[in-house]
């Protein structure tokens, strides 16, 4: 079931790697603003380091649904 | 909360708060200056002309002393016949038939191979030479979207370093619980700040 859902995930990302040009630039500011965000609610090193994963992950899930959105729109208008 | 401003996580630094000082000094630095040259050096300049205001600016001076040098060339290139300092890094984009300085047009011509002296309208008597053409259009069609990447990066920089600032006057944002039960490195820290506030 796990490999089945990175399978899922990992052709998601070629995907979007494919129809959105420089989407990958977008990374390094998503792990920048995960850093910052999680060591400006935190001040212990491994509370800031959990942080940056949540942080990561929420962020990623909200940036994507939007991208998956617009990429819908786009296809059905 | 000046020093977090100067520079991201000196703030902090001098606070005695050194893993997150170091840690916003890398990060925000880090993709400030990959901004920085994913444009090609041309997209932090600070310029309220009318019709080309650059509205990034009011995120990228966020970043604080990286962004202080685009102020001064803005001043110093603003007039008649003048020219930016050392060859225009961080100046403003020359409008169309805006006269400069004729060291300044050829400074221009020297960071532009695209540029030519045919380019400008000459005025040998006032030593000023006048654009034929829209600088900030040529730094478009030659950098494509880096230009946007460029401004993306330097823009969201200074934003997380408005974050940083915050920190660095108010503390974390969030619950410090966690951090207590994680060894206490937040009451530490914490006094620390306060001492240095």
């Amino acid at each position: 079931m796990e490999s089945l859902a990175s399978i899922l995930v990992s052709t998601l990302a070629v995907t979007l790697l494919d129809r959105v040009p420089g989407l990958a630039f977008g990374v390094p500011i998503l792990i920048a603003a995960s850093f910052v965000f999680a060591a400006t609610h935190h001040e212990h090193p491994d509370a800031i380091r959990g942080a940056m994963l949540q942080w990561l992950v929420w962020l990623g899930v909200i940036l994507g649904v939007v991208l998956g959105l617009v990429l819908l729109i786009g296809i059905w208008v | 909360m000046l020093l977090g401003w100067l520079v991201p996580g000196l703030g902090h630094l001098y606070q005695g708060r050194r893993f997150k000082g170091v840690l916003f000094l890398v990060v925000v630095l880090s993709i400030y200056i990959t901004g920085f040259l994913l444009g090609g050096g041309r997209v932090v300049y600070w310029s309220w002309k009318p019709g080309e205001q650059r509205w990034a600016m009011a995120c990228q001076a966020g970043i604080g002393i990286a962004a202080v040098p685009a102020a001064a060339q803005s001043m110093l290139l603003n007039g008649v016949g003048k020219a930016a300092a050392a060859g225009g890094f961080m100046a403003p984009p020359v409008g169309l038939n805006q006269p400069v300085a004729e060291s300044y047009g050829r400074a221009m011509m020297r960071r532009n191979p695209g540029l030519s002296e045919d380019d400008f309208r000459r005025q040998p008597r006032l030593r000023l030479w006048e654009l034929q053409r829209d600088e900030l259009s040529m730094w478009h069609r030659q950098l494509g979207r880096w230009f946007e990447i460029g401004t993306l990066y330097t823009m969201i920089a200074g934003m997380l370093n408005m974050l940083v600032i915050y920190d660095a006057g108010f503390g974390p944002l969030g619950s410090i619980r966690d951090d207590e039960r994680r060894g206490g490195g937040a009451g530490k820290s914490n006094s620390s700040t306060s001492a240095a506030d």
